[in-house]
């Protein structure tokens, strides 16, 4: 038990001292991080739902004469050694992890937050039980649990989004409940019971929209990992299962042809580090716009 | 020492949890071990006997005994899948120790590279006054951070492996016929794990120094008359060191799990392709034993890094 008290107090630190920012460099670097970020994520939102609508071809459409023909105006980004159009295949991975993303996000993020919020506010030997094997989670790098997840209960589309959707619960779950041990002892919530408000109205309508700002963070955090994970896990062939595309599994066929077709690489790949760019940069420009406020 | 020895028990405590969590999660699964061993021809009688043999008629708590002592002994069972002649199915021990030095060397050149590097950059990052290198290094983090491991892997076999030509992609060779070339090819994979967590490091490293700049003692030092080089080299560093090494400690468990992928986009013959294929392969004996052995090497650097915190700042507490 102590072990893992010592361990989230070193963690702490370390959050500390990541959060400690120097504030003094204004808002306007803010913005720069803020707007960029959400450019490129409104962008990537687009993109996601015009793939699920239309793609210029269809993306498994194979085509003998037309392989590995390098990026032109007909196949904006070339064609993949099946003669595939890979703009039509980097559209269908984006709203495939897209999906991903939000169905695992969801899940995590709605459970954690209960999760967070009920153990936070009612404290006791529950939440110790919680937050020791949150902590203990917390400890191992995250594809390896995801790992474990799949090797049980298998892979493919569904499975892959149980396995982050449960992975993400303990983030969610650690930081939403440090939000509600701070807030409610705050006169706010003393003198929201003193009028008889009952414990879930004090929790989900008072407390809750304080720590609304901290979760859109983590929420954005979040996205950023799950876009990782799922392609991670497709690379490696245990997440998404063709005929499905999804950026992942694309990137593990184009590796082969790495020599012959370095863009049916290199598409995939931009389009995964843009996807996480601009959730970084996201969450970035809303943390240091939250601390500007607070100073 | 009361509180290493304090540590110690805390860890063995630890590591008895985690073999049970590990024994239990592989009971859940459905498939019966037997039969994955002997195939779907094998009469009901074989399938029994083989149960009766492998001790998986006896209660749970004396399998997972039975399991302890032979995981204590260096009996991890056998793999459904390897073979180590044609009857015989290979022990799943051999099979981990012949692909552990690779693993080992990958995190060992990895972390010696993230210490190397990032350690000169956080101390430029966090010292420098000119805010344009100050930015161009926050973008250039923020960018490392965000391209995946296997995306930089491949663009690092592309770019050194196929154009430069400094190293062959997929012509492994082991450390037994040729131990430079070895060292040479793990180099890329080694480069490959570090980039990313040496922007992290250092972007942690910078955000110590300048915490650490505003504390008092700084202001003291200053009024003293030293000189802005002193003041960072001589009494800011010692201090802004202290939680790096936490995180290096992270860092580190965390590369057991980043050369999972990174081993397979250089094809190394390490514990984490053979991770990889034994889950599409169903390989469970297999699976289970790299489980326990990452889980816990993971749990010990923990340890370790607990034990050297406090012998670097005598200032942690005792609980």
């Amino acid at each position: 038990m102590k072990k893992v008290k010592s361990e989230s107090r070193t963690k702490g630190q370390i959050s500390d001292a990541m959060n400690k920012k120097s504030n003094k460099k204004g808002s306007k670097r803010t913005n720069a991080y803020f707007i960029s970020g959400a450019v490129i994520t409104i962008a990537f939102v687009v993109l996601m739902l015009v793939g699920l609508i239309h793609t210029p071809y269809d993306p498994n459409a194979m085509s003998g004469a037309e392989k590995f023909s390098s990026p032109s105006l007909s196949h904006i980004m070339g064609t993949d050694n099946f003669g595939r159009d890979i703009f039509s295949r980097v559209l269908k991975g984006i709203s495939m992890t897209g999906l991903v993303a939000v169905s695992t996000v969801a899940i995590g993020g709605s459970i954690g937050t209960i999760v967070g919020a009920i153990t936070g506010y009612y404290g006791g030997i529950v939440d110790e039980i919680v937050m020791r094997i949150n902590d203990a989670l917390n400890g191992f790098p995250s594809i390896l649990i995801a790992l474990i997840i799949v090797s049980i209960i298998g892979p493919g589309k569904y499975n892959v989004i149980l396995a982050l959707g449960i992975l993400f619960i303990p983030s969610f779950a650690r930081i939403v409940r440090s939000e509600y041990i701070s807030l409610k002892e705050r006169d706010f919530v003393k003198s929201a019971r003193l009028m008889g408000a009952g414990d879930m109205r004090i929790i989900f309508r008072h407390i809750f929209p304080n720590v609304r700002s901290t979760l859109f963070v983590t929420i954005t955090i979040g996205f950023n990992n799950a876009v990782l994970a799922e392609a991670g896990l497709s690379y490696l062939g245990i997440g998404i299962q063709p005929p499905d595309a999804s950026l992942g599994n694309m990137l593990s066929d184009a590796q082969s042809y790495l020599f012959t077709a370095p863009w049916y690489a290199i598409m995939p790949g931009m389009t995964i580090v843009l996807f996480v760019l601009g959730f970084s940069l996201l969450a970035e420009g809303i943390r240091i716009k939250d601390e500007g406020e607070n100073d | 020492m009361k509180y290493i020895i304090k540590k110690l028990l805390t860890l063995i405590l630890t590591l008895f949890f985690i073999s049970v969590l590990v024994f239990l999660i592989f009971q859940v699964i459905p498939g019966d071990p037997a039969l994955s061993i002997l195939g779907t021809e094998a009469t009901d009688e074989q399938v029994e006997a083989l149960r009766e043999q492998l001790g998986l008629n006896d209660p749970m708590p004396k399998r997972y005994f039975n399991w302890l002592t032979g995981v204590l002994t260096g009996d991890l069972g056998k793999s459904y899948r390897y073979q180590e002649s044609l009857n015989e199915q290979m022990a799943v021990s051999r099979l981990i120790a012949g692909k552990l030095p690779v693993t080992l060397t990958l995190a060992g050149l990895s972390l010696l590279l993230i210490i190397i590097f990032s350690i000169p950059i956080g101390i430029l990052w966090g010292g420098t006054k000119s805010r344009a290198l100050d930015g161009v290094l926050n973008v250039l983090s923020q960018f490392t951070m965000s391209v995946p491991s296997f995306f930089l892997g491949i663009i690092i076999i592309y770019v050194f492996g196929l154009i430069m030509r400094w190293f062959t992609p997929g012509g492994y060779v082991s450390y037994r016929e040729d131990f430079w070339g070895y060292i040479r090819y793990m180099l890329f994979p080694a480069i490959t794990v570090a980039v990313p967590k040496v922007a992290m490091t250092a972007k942690f490293l910078r955000n110590s120094i300048i915490t650490q700049l505003k504390s008092d003692y700084v202001r003291t030092a200053y009024s003293k008359g030293a000189r802005r080089f002193r003041v960072l080299f001589v009494h800011v560093l010692k201090n802004a060191m202290i939680p790096v090494v936490t995180f290096i400690g992270i860092i580190a468990a965390e590369i057991a799990a980043g050369s999972i992928v990174v081993e397979q986009v250089f094809g190394l013959p390490g514990i984490g392709r053979l991770l990889v294929s034994s889950i599409s392969t169903r390989d469970y004996p297999v699976v289970q034993a790299l489980m326990l052995y990452i889980v816990s090497a993971v749990v010990i650097v923990y340890f370790v890094v607990d034990i050297l915190y406090r012998y670097i700042d005598p200032r942690v507490e005792e609980q």
